[in-house]
This record gives structure tokens, C-alpha cells and sequence, in this order.
């Protein structure tokens, strides 16, 4: 290869991609979906999070009003989701946050409920309205740490019962001194 | 049984070693019969289950080796094929399974997780690295999942050691077998008092090779096999 065959380097920079800030100041409001404008007319007041990349509705509930809109959910005759999927945890690293995954079998739709936990990580619990929760919900206290006040049994479900700390926080490190066999 | 009663008793065996007999035939009779049917428990935790179940189907025919007989509890059970990953949560319940098992017996490590810990040695908050952490090893079988072929190769090979033991021996080496963790009261797996971090690396691939301390203890002892060291000179502190 000789310097000829390089390819001239004279080409413009390309123009960076980065928003204005002002954009995203004046980022338009949310509009509510299907099941969102259903509570909204049935007086509750919900954040509308859009829809995920499938085009399931998102929303998010707040600890004080999760019970209520939970049994909204789960009775009222345009909604039905009468069957919980999955909870997931998340950390956010200054706050966790439980997913419940919704799915109706008389309408075939899905919904995605998201629930912040508080400082001192309790959410409360769905199990109430929806049974299936009680092993997600414990799963979720066991990795994440997640208090699910109203829990009936609320104990580690995949790890041992001596674990110390949730694995799957951010800042999770494994530093018991019992374990020391297993060292790497 | 009384065990004065029992051929293999170590009381007999030092009896008849100390008034000069040596017990080699018996050796070799005993020893075909229990390589040739060392039966294993039925203990799979993962993947590697399916495929030691393979084995043991028609196509690759383990009773082709003797060891078609797949007990379900350990009493009855010569072999222990750890196979598959083996979590913090599992640990104990096989720990306790190897103790119950009846001497002699003998551990495969089946798949890399029960080698080193495999694909989850790096970061992983919940899986054992080795199983040799807690229970001595006889062979190793890496592969993710190994073929139905290695492990058949496998129980060949602890047929071959199975064969080269003399009772004298196999004593030693059940000796040197030794657990070095144990269970308190929260059913979680502590190192025992006077153990040392080396102490759960030694046994295995992850230092030196395999068992070298204790092979090396063999060697001045003179007590490896093929070497008559051992009893010669036993024969000739009693001939004093």
C-alpha cells in the first residue's frame, strides 16, 4: 500500500448530534393511553410514561394510591387485568422501583405498572388484589431488597437464609467472612 | 457384623501386616470386583444431568462399564457425579450427601462448573467455584456440558485408580480425604477451626496440579503404589 491509495482525509466534521437544552426543557407532555385516560376519568390522578418499544402502556403509580388502582385495575370492566405476569426490581441507585407486568385474558392486552419504592425501600404489596404476587414480590426483596409492606411472608426466596445483603443492588459486594472457602 | 469378623478391617489388616502376611491376590479380586460395578447416585443438579441420563440410555450404555445402577440414596452408592452447577444453596445439601455415603467412595466432578466454577468463576454472588472446595475430587471432566463420551472415559479412569489401590493403601487415601468445612447452626458452610485459605484450593486444578501436598507426603512416606518400601520395612521393625 502506498500513501495514493489512502482515502483523503479532507472530509467535513460531521455536526454533532447533541439536543439543545431547550428542547428537552420543553419536552411536551406525556399523553395518556387507553387504560390511563380510563383511570384518569375514574378520578385518579397517574403519570403517564408512554408507551415501550412493543407499544404496551406504561404507567406509574404512587405508593399512597398502588392499592386502589390495583383493584381499579384488576375489576373494572374496561380494564381486567386479571392476571399479574411478573415483578420486576430495578435500583436506580438512588431509589428502587418495582415493575409489575399486567396482562388481561378477555382483552389480550398488556399494561406495565411502575411503583417507586421510598427511602427506606417499602413499596407496598399487591398481593391483595393479585395472589401471583407473593413469590415475585419475595424475589424481588431478595435481590433488590424491596420491603413490600403487607407481605404476609416476606422472606429470601432463591438465596440462602443466612445471605447477608441483596445481590443484585449496584452496590452490592460479597464480603462474608463465613464464605472465605469460596474466595476467588 | 462384628467387625473383628470383617477381612478388611484395619485392626485385621495391621494384625496380619505386623506377622509379616501381605495380602496382594486378595488385593486384585477384591479390587475387579469393585471397579467393575461402582454404582453412582442419582444426583444431577443442572444440564449435565442430561446428559450423564444419556449415558446411561441405551445408546451409550454405561452398563457396558458396570455402573448402570443408579441408586437413589447415597447409603448404597460407591460414585457421586457432581453434575451440574453447584450454588451456596446446594452446597450443603451435598455435603451432607457425601457424608452419608458408605467408604470407599469416589467423586467426579462432571462439567466445568463443578471444575473451576466455569462461566460463573468470575462474578458470580451464588456458585461455588469447585466443587473441590468442599469434597475431595477423583477426576475432573471438563466440557460444557461433556459428552455422554467423557464421561464414560471418566468412569474408566477411576476404574483404573480403583484398580491400582491396595487395602493398605486405600486407607491412606481415605485419610488424606479429608472435608475441611462444616455446617453451623445456619445450615451455611464455615471453614473449620485451623483451616487455611490454601487449605480449600488444594485439592484440585486451581494449585499445582492435582493433590501435589499430599502426593508428595506419599512419595517421602514411601507409600505410593509400586513401591514396597512400606512394608519391607514394616516387616523388618517387626523382625526386630
Amino acid at each position: 500500500m502506498n500513501a495514493e491509495n489512502k482515502m483523503p482525509d479532507n472530509s467535513p466534521i460531521p455536526p454533532s448530534h447533541a439536543p439543545e437544552e431547550a428542547v428537552i426543557d420543553q419536552a411536551p407532555a406525556i399523553p395518556a393511553g387507553r387504560i390511563g385516560q380510563r383511570l384518569v376519568d375514574l378520578g385518579h390522578t397517574i403519570e403517564h410514561l408512554g408507551n415501550d418499544a412493543k407499544g404496551t402502556e406504561m404507567i406509574r403509580l404512587t405508593r399512597e394510591q398502588a392499592l386502589t388502582v390495583a383493584n381499579v385495575l384488576r375489576h373494572d370492566a374496561e380494564c381486567t387485568f386479571d392476571m399479574m405476569l411478573m415483578v420486576t426490581g430495578l435500583d436506580w441507585k438512588t431509589h428502587r422501583e418495582s415493575v409489575y407486568h399486567l396482562n388481561s385474558t378477555t382483552t389480550f392486552t398488556y399494561l406495565i405498572v411502575k411503583i417507586a419504592a421510598d427511602e427506606q425501600d417499602h413499596s407496598p404489596s399487591l398481593m391483595p388484589v393479585w395472589h401471583a404476587c407473593d413469590w415475585h414480590e419475595r424475589e424481588a426483596y431478595d435481590l433488590f431488597g424491596i420491603n413490600y409492606d403487607g407481605h404476609p411472608d416476606l422472606r429470601r426466596i432463591l438465596m440462602p437464609n443466612y445471605w447477608l445483603g441483596h445481590p443484585l443492588r449496584k452496590d452490592y459486594v460479597e464480603d462474608d467472612p463465613r464464605l472465605v472457602w469460596n474466595r476467588r | 457384623m462384628d467387625n473383628k469378623q470383617n477381612m478388611f478391617s484395619e485392626a485385621w489388616q495391621d494384625f496380619l501386616e505386623s506377622n509379616g502376611v501381605i495380602v496382594t491376590t486378595v488385593d486384585a479380586v477384591y479390587n475387579w470386583a469393585r471397579s467393575n460395578s461402582v454404582w453412582p447416585m442419582t444426583f444431577a443438579t443442572s444440564c449435565c444431568g442430561i446428559e450423564m441420563m444419556s449415558a446411561s440410555a441405551p445408546k451409550f450404555d454405561i452398563a457396558r462399564f458396570g455402573s448402570e445402577a443408579f441408586r437413589a440414596t447415597p447409603r448404597q452408592s460407591d460414585l457421586m457425579i457432581t453434575a451440574g452447577t453447584i450454588t451456596h444453596k446446594m452446597a450443603p445439601a451435598m455435603l451432607r450427601l457425601y457424608e452419608q455415603m458408605a467408604n470407599p467412595k469416589y467423586v467426579i466432578a462432571m462439567g466445568a462448573c463443578t471444575v473451576t466454577g466455569g462461566m460463573y468463576e468470575n462474578d458470580s454472588y451464588s456458585v461455588v467455584r469447585g466443587v473441590d472446595r468442599i469434597i475431595p475430587v477423583d477426576v475432573y471432566v471438563p466440557g460444557c456440558p461433556p459428552r455422554p463420551e467423557a464421561l464414560l472415559d471418566a468412569l474408566i479412569q477411576l476404574q483404573k485408580k480403583i484398580r491400582t489401590e491396595t487395602l493398605a493403601e486405600r486407607r491412606l487415601r481415605e485419610r488424606r480425604k479429608i472435608v475441611k468445612v462444616r455446617l453451623d447452626e445456619d445450615d451455611c458452610l464455615v471453614p473449620l477451626e485451623g483451616a487455611t485459605e490454601e487449605d480449600f484450593i488444594r485439592w484440585g486444578v486451581q494449585k499445582d496440579g492435582y493433590d501435589v501436598h499430599a502426593m508428595q507426603e506419599a512419595g517421602e512416606l514411601g507409600l505410593v503404589r509400586g513401591n514396597i518400601k512400606f512394608r519391607h520395612e514394616r516387616r523388618k521393625q517387626n523382625a526386630r
